[in-house]
């Protein structure tokens, strides 16, 4: 009896942390209302749902990196830390990443010899990352894709910039 | 059964992220590369096939599709009737939680507008969401030709699907 008052507790504090933390079931929710293509134009649109101050652009808190990389023998956990990127022009800056490690090991057995080299499907890092403070139905709007952190984060404090002055 | 095991997995099933993704090829389907990690939209600038499928307008098609590593988020489908622009959402198909060894299969039917087109295009987009405010993207293209039925007039198709995108 006492092992289940203990495990409705924790359901209870996870639940929630969950909603607290992550900004509750909305956000997947409204995520899921839009397409990639929206989404898609929602990242190249001249017109954002309105002006920001350019000075969200400059300040490394409102940026946020995600790696997935793709590597065998990196194991599936996630890590999050702070990693530093010498920004030409602007200088050393450091922003929160989350790495999603996918161990691809697996994929050995049916991968096309293309995918396994340096920079193929089964053995490259993808990097996006996003600026926090600019979001149109919750999703980051200002964003860039790339394969190494420092020019993906330069690319998006650039994007970041050309947005705040339209 | 030992109860401790049962909630460590159930609170760890929400973050596992073990996506690559690619449509097969058949008669109907005819794809532009078997590359599972395409990232750049909306064909990842592939040369369209030589001989692409012959379809009628309105047909119902069988599509199947595998992904070599599992990402939490859905694939979308989409129709383009020309140039790989203009593409209209024809159908989501969710991806739930999935620990079985990859690569995973799936298959969905698609009722395809009844337009016709010579060089009209099927878009699947698998939509990564480990990080919902973030969502990241895989592109995989098929081509097609849709002839009009008879003397029945075709509709254009809607050109526009998702009520929420500005």
């Amino acid at each position: 009896m006492r092992r289940w008052i203990i495990y409705a507790i924790l359901f209870g504090v996870s639940v929630i942390a969950f909603n607290n933390c992550s900004g509750g079931f909305e956000v997947l929710e409204s995520v899921g209302r839009v397409s990639a293509q929206c989404l898609q134009k929602l990242r190249t649109s001249q017109k954002l749902n309105g002006s920001f101050d350019p000075v969200i652009c400059e300040n490394p808190e409102n940026y946020q990196c995600d790696i997935r990389r793709f590597r065998k023998g990196v194991g599936h956990q996630t890590q999050q830390d702070q990693q530093c990127a010498d920004i030409a022009g602007i200088g050393e800056t450091c922003v929160a990443v989350t790495t999603f490690n996918f161990d691809t090991s697996q994929q050995e057995i049916f991968a096309e010899p293309a995918d396994l080299v340096e920079g193929g499907s089964y053995n490259r890092d993808e990097i996006s990352c996003m600026n926090t403070q600019i979001t149109d139905h919750k999703i980051a709007v200002v964003q860039a894709e790339g394969s190494r952190l420092v020019d993906t984060l330069e690319s998006t404090i650039l994007n970041c910039r050309a947005r705040s002055r339209q | 059964m030992n109860f401790s095991l049962i909630f460590l997995f159930i609170f760890t099933m929400g973050s596992l992220s073990l996506a690559h993704s690619r449509l097969k090829a058949s008669d109907s389907i005819k794809i532009r590369s078997m590359n599972p990690g395409v990232k750049t939209g909306p064909c990842g600038g592939l040369a369209r096939v030589a001989q692409p499928a012959v379809l009628k307008a309105g047909d119902t098609v069988t599509v199947t599709w595998e992904e070599t590593i599992y990402h939490p988020g859905r694939y979308e489908f989409y129709f383009s009737q020309s140039g790989d622009s203009n593409f209209t959402l024809l159908k989501t198909v969710p991806n739930g939680v999935n620990n079985t060894p990859v690569p995973h299969q799936f298959s969905t039917t698609l009722a395809l507008p009844n337009v016709a087109c010579d060089d009209c295009t099927l878009q699947m987009i698998q939509v990564m969401t480990e990080n919902p405010n973030n969502p990241s993207n895989y592109y995989s293209c098929a081509d097609m030709q849709l002839k009009a039925i008879g003397t029945t007039p075709p509709t254009p198709a809607p050109s526009h699907t998702d009520p929420n995108c500005p």
